[in-house]
């Protein structure tokens, strides 16, 4: 029996229950294909706009900031599309395992699992293509440069859409391909190849000085290079971040004092990489929101600026829009698949007496501590940069609380859209 | 410490359809003393009621009808809440794969429902210690479950059931995932230690060999009865 043949034979026999991490990964695939044509959109308007000279002396800026506004929504993007393809991997590694047991060969199961993730990705696209139709108007109600956007500059044709929905599909195959090296899927079952590495201390010293080299360089270098750079160093927090998770993880583990925190704490330590996700998007949504108060105060004490500075408030809003919503599908959709994966675990807890209000209370302190203590360091940071500021517009502090604020409530709504599934995955089974 | 008492079970019916939908009831009318202190194994083939009346017995599930006397009350009546409180608080659990969790080390998972029921995390490990030492995992306190043998697993599950000195230990297939020279080792250890606890033993399981080491087994099929029979003075 070939591959694809096995394939249709097992999905055919899927119940609604098995088809629901399917469900999941198509709207993360969804989000995150609707986010990129969303992104690319606006940068076909800002080339065009470049191209044909609109903003004189500024052009270039404006395209520049775009490319950079651009860079930084395209890593969560591309984040979520991974999660997307390594999506419910226990449960459909079990499957596998037991097709290996009938006989299958490994090719047959790696060719099964890259056909499922593909087509998660293919439909996934489309409708992420659909999303984009709907937001085209929304967008053209839009100004830069004093002038909206129009639904023809966001319109990039057909090639340019192609490329956007075949890098999701690329994505895919290139996350699945990894996920699949990293397990051994055996008749006996499924072996991890790689244990999960510790975080060491080194990363830290890697991003401090990166960091400090901005200072070095800034008069060094060319605009392009400074750009890779604040790239670079805006990458940088994902090396100090995954780190600072884990002695947040350390720290509530030594201080537990509720079985909800204790095992909250204890998940962040076993993986720090997947607790920062959510942080690192609210990090940025931070630096942002940050941008945006420092635009706003540009334009009122320079006036000449004034077109400059509402267009870069503009562009960190909706920057942070975009990566407030791909975040808050990402950690949604990461935590409701890991209800559907951890479900016999989740049984066996109510059947011995815990209640699910205490399950829900672990998964939520899972995500709110990491963002308490993200709003806290980078939040802090930020608010004693804006204190200045608010001298001469007492509304940009509470206006950057309500925007970071915003963030964070959309990721724990995200979370606890999935509530219902771990009241269901709790309950006893019934013959 | 929680003292055991006698489990009563009166005239246990349970339909997972609607009554008189056609389905055959998956309990019929059972009645069954469970006296303090004994253990009990419930046998019999796929469908027939075990796990059912497992879950009846626990409190997870009320019943179509029927009464569950524990400690002179009437356990059908109680809401869902009181029932959660009592497992939590009366009861313990060993499934057939432990169901430790993986990011919690062995001593974590040993005493998760004592800090569940709100004791601090210091005061519960050191609760649960001295059990797995008994259990022979006193070197192993600190290793995760995926750095553990199955039968080490189990022994965890074990001490995690134990932790609350629970009046009833209950236990569904407690060796299914284990080989049969580490099943036997477990659940002579199970026994060992729910009759050194005080602690009423039900387990649930298809094998002999296993049901052999209670001092009763219960048979049952397509819902009822059908035997249940005293072990003789050798029994475990």
């Amino acid at each position: 029996m070939t591959s694809l043949r096995l394939w249709t034979m097992v999905r055919r026999g899927a119940s609604a229950t098995s088809r629901l991490p399917e469900f999941l990964a198509i709207l993360a695939f969804a989000i995150a294909s609707g986010s990129m044509l969303v992104v690319l959109g606006g940068l076909h308007a800002m080339l065009g706009r470049f191209e044909a000279g609109i903003g004189d002396d500024l052009a270039q800026m404006y395209l520049i900031l775009t490319v950079v506004a651009c860079g930084l929504m395209v890593i969560p993007i591309l984040t979520l599309g991974g999660q997307a393809a390594r999506l419910t991997l226990a449960r459909r590694n079990e499957r596998l395992a037991a097709l290996r047991l009938c006989g299958a060969t490994t090719g047959q199961t790696s060719i099964i699992t890259l056909c499922e993730t593909l087509s998660q990705a293919v439909v996934g696209a489309g409708i992420g293509i659909g999303l984009y139709a709907v937001m085209l108007p929304l967008l053209s109600l839009i100004s830069f440069q004093g002038l909206r956007l129009e639904i023809s500059e966001l319109w990039f044709g057909p090639w340019w859409l192609l490329g956007g929905v075949f890098a999701v599909l690329a994505l895919a195959l290139v996350s699945g391909t990894v996920s699949l090296a990293r397990v051994a899927i055996t008749p006996l079952g499924v072996a991890n190849r790689v244990a999960p590495q510790s975080l060491t201390v080194l990363r830290v010293v890697v991003a401090v000085g990166l960091l400090f080299s901005w200072p070095v360089l800034f008069g060094l270098l060319d605009v392009a290079a400074l750009v890779a750079l604040a790239l670079g160093i805006v990458m940088t927090i994902n090396l100090i971040g995954p780190w600072l998770v884990m002695v947040v993880g350390s720290i509530m583990a030594r201080a537990a004092r509720s079985a909800p925190t204790l095992l909250a704490a204890r998940r962040i330590l076993d993986d720090p990489r997947t607790a920062w996700r959510s942080c690192s998007a609210f990090a940025l949504v931070i630096m942002l929101a940050t941008l945006s108060s420092y635009s706003a105060y540009l334009g009122r004490i320079d006036p000449d600026q004034a077109m400059l500075a509402t267009d870069l408030s503009t562009g960190a809003v909706i920057t942070m829009v975009i990566v407030s919503v791909v975040a808050a599908t990402s950690s949604g959709v990461v935590h409701a698949s890991r209800v559907i994966d951890q479900a016999p675990v989740y049984r066996s807890l109510s059947l011995a007496g815990t209640e699910v209000s205490v399950l829900n209370a672990t998964r939520i302190r899972e995500i709110v501590w990491p963002l308490a203590a993200t709003a806290l360091t980078a939040g802090g940071f930020a608010a004693l940069l804006l204190l200045p500021l608010s001298l001469e517009m007492p509304l940009a502090l509470p206006r950057f609380g309500i925007a970071i604020l915003g963030s964070a409530a959309l990721t724990v709504l995200a979370l606890t859209a999935s509530r219902p599934l771990l009241v269901r995955a709790a309950a006893p089974i019934s013959a | 410490m929680n003292t055991s008492a006698d489990l009563v079970v009166s005239q246990l019916t349970h339909h997972y359809g609607k009554p008189g939908g056609g389905d055959p009831p998956a309990l019929a009318g059972l009645d069954l003393t469970i006296p303090a202190g004994e253990s009990v194994s419930v046998m019999g083939p796929s469908g027939s009621g075990k796990t059912t009346l497992l879950h009846v017995l626990a409190a997870v599930i009320r019943p179509t009808s029927g009464q569950v006397i524990w400690r002179g009350q009437d356990l059908t009546r109680w809401p869902d809440r009181a029932r959660t409180r009592l497992r939590r608080s009366d009861f313990g659990f060993v499934f057939q794969s432990g169901q430790l969790l993986a990011e919690l080390p062995a001593v974590e998972n040993a005493a998760l429902p004592l800090i569940l029921g709100g004791m601090k995390r210091a005061a519960a490990v050191a609760t649960v210690s001295p059990i797995l030492d008994r259990l022979g995992l006193g070197s192993m306190l600190h290793r995760r479950p995926g750095e553990l043998s199955g039968g080490q697993a189990q022994r965890v599950a074990i001490a995690r059931a134990l932790a609350g000195s629970p009046g009833i230990i209950f236990a569904d297939e407690p060796t299914g995932a284990l080989d049969s020279a580490t099943g036997q080792d477990v659940m002579g250890q199970l026994v060992a230690a729910a009759q050194a606890h005080g602690a009423t033993l039900v387990v649930v399981t298809h094998d002999r060999q296993v049901a052999d080491h209670c001092s009763r087994i219960i048979a049952l099929r397509d819902g009822q009865l059908v035997s249940d029979t005293a072990r003789l003075a050798g029994a475990r």
